[in-house]
């Protein structure tokens, strides 16, 4: 498992980006997504997805529907239009830092 | 393989026991744990050992936390503790700023006024400050006769004494030195009173959405 303390600034992008590609999510299939698409490298924790995901909400950038499933509610979340927005901000800070990244760690290849 | 609603019923049981009833959060949280359960119920776990293992993971989250942004006197599960840390962060920052600007600049810049506006300017503050008083009390009386508890309710709660920011200089009546020059502290008192309304006036706002979206439920 890597050091998860790497991961912690880029949460939100994460979210953010699973919601793009997923429409609507529930945040257990947010964590097990996450588990599955990293292969166990990254585990969310409760913890820190709820803050998260309640910050968006708060942000305007999450929208949330309650749907009842089998004996319980389940609530989702989905991008608003300006999180559409934000997600393709995000990701343009993500990849820009990556790339920073890895010049500074691997200049040889980042000159190839 | 889905839970029972007797079992379902166990769980609210032991959310209940943890006195976590923030209704903004509870069903989320709740199904988390029910899916957390269900997961080992399709690894063939009997559901008295899935139960005992989801809680051993959950109970770290319901420990009860203060944090330095609300004071240490406040404190709420972990996980209501820190979703509210998010969501206020950005309003500490505001209040600091409300307080120490006129704090500093009144002190570094002491404009003296004319006598004829000091009534004026001071009759001016003075009714800004009993509206504002009155709504805070107001906001303070229904969050606490509500009895329902969200993460905003929670948030309320901490601001409630800064009402003094608002009560002494209503008590002292007057913003001016002898010389004429605002009293900077009471400026300042006076700006934090503000901003504190109008961060109470917000998360109630918020409360009041949750507890239409999540009561009914």
């Amino acid at each position: 498992m890597g050091n998860q303390k790497l991961y912690k600034g880029s949460l939100q992008t994460i979210i953010l980006k699973l919601l793009e590609t997923n429409d609507k999510m529930y945040g257990y299939e947010i964590t097990q997504k996450v588990k599955e698409l990293t292969k166990g490298e990254l585990k969310i924790t409760e913890g820190a997805l709820y803050p998260a995901l309640h910050k968006l909400e708060a942000d305007g950038l999450l929208d949330v529907e309650v749907a009842k499933v089998g004996n319980r509610l389940r609530k989702y979340y989905k991008l608003t239009e300006s999180g559409t927005k934000e997600t393709a901000n995000k990701l343009d800070e993500m990849q820009e830092f990556l790339r920073t990244m890895q010049q500074l760690v691997n200049p040889k290849l980042s000159l190839e | 393989m889905e839970l029972t609603k007797e079992q379902i019923q166990l769980v609210e049981n032991y959310l209940y026991n943890k006195n976590f009833e923030f209704i903004d959060l509870k069903v989320e949280i709740l199904d988390h744990i029910i899916s957390d359960i269900e997961s080992y119920l399709n690894k063939e776990y009997s559901f008295e050992n899935a139960f005992k293992i989801t809680v051993l993971k959950w109970d770290k989250h319901f420990k009860d936390t203060s944090s330095f942004f609300f004071g240490f006197q406040y404190s709420e599960s972990k996980i209501v503790v820190k979703n509210a840390v998010k969501i206020f962060k950005p309003f500490y920052f505001l209040y600091l700023t409300a307080y120490f600007l006129p704090v500093l600049f009144f002190t570094k810049v002491p404009i003296v006024f004319s006598e004829n506006v000091l009534d004026f300017i001071n009759g001016f503050l003075n009714a800004l400050n009993i509206s504002f008083f009155v709504y805070m009390i107001f906001i303070i009386v229904k969050v606490i006769k509500s009895k329902v508890k969200t993460t905003y309710s929670f948030i309320l709660k901490t601001q409630y004494l800064s009402i003094v920011f608002l009560l002494i200089p209503l008590l002292t009546g007057n913003y001016f030195n002898d010389d004429r020059s605002f009293i900077p502290f009471l400026i300042s008192f006076q700006s934090a009173g503000f901003a504190v309304t109008y961060i109470c006036s917000y998360f109630y706002k918020k409360h009041q959405e949750a507890i239409q979206k999540y009561k009914i439920l």
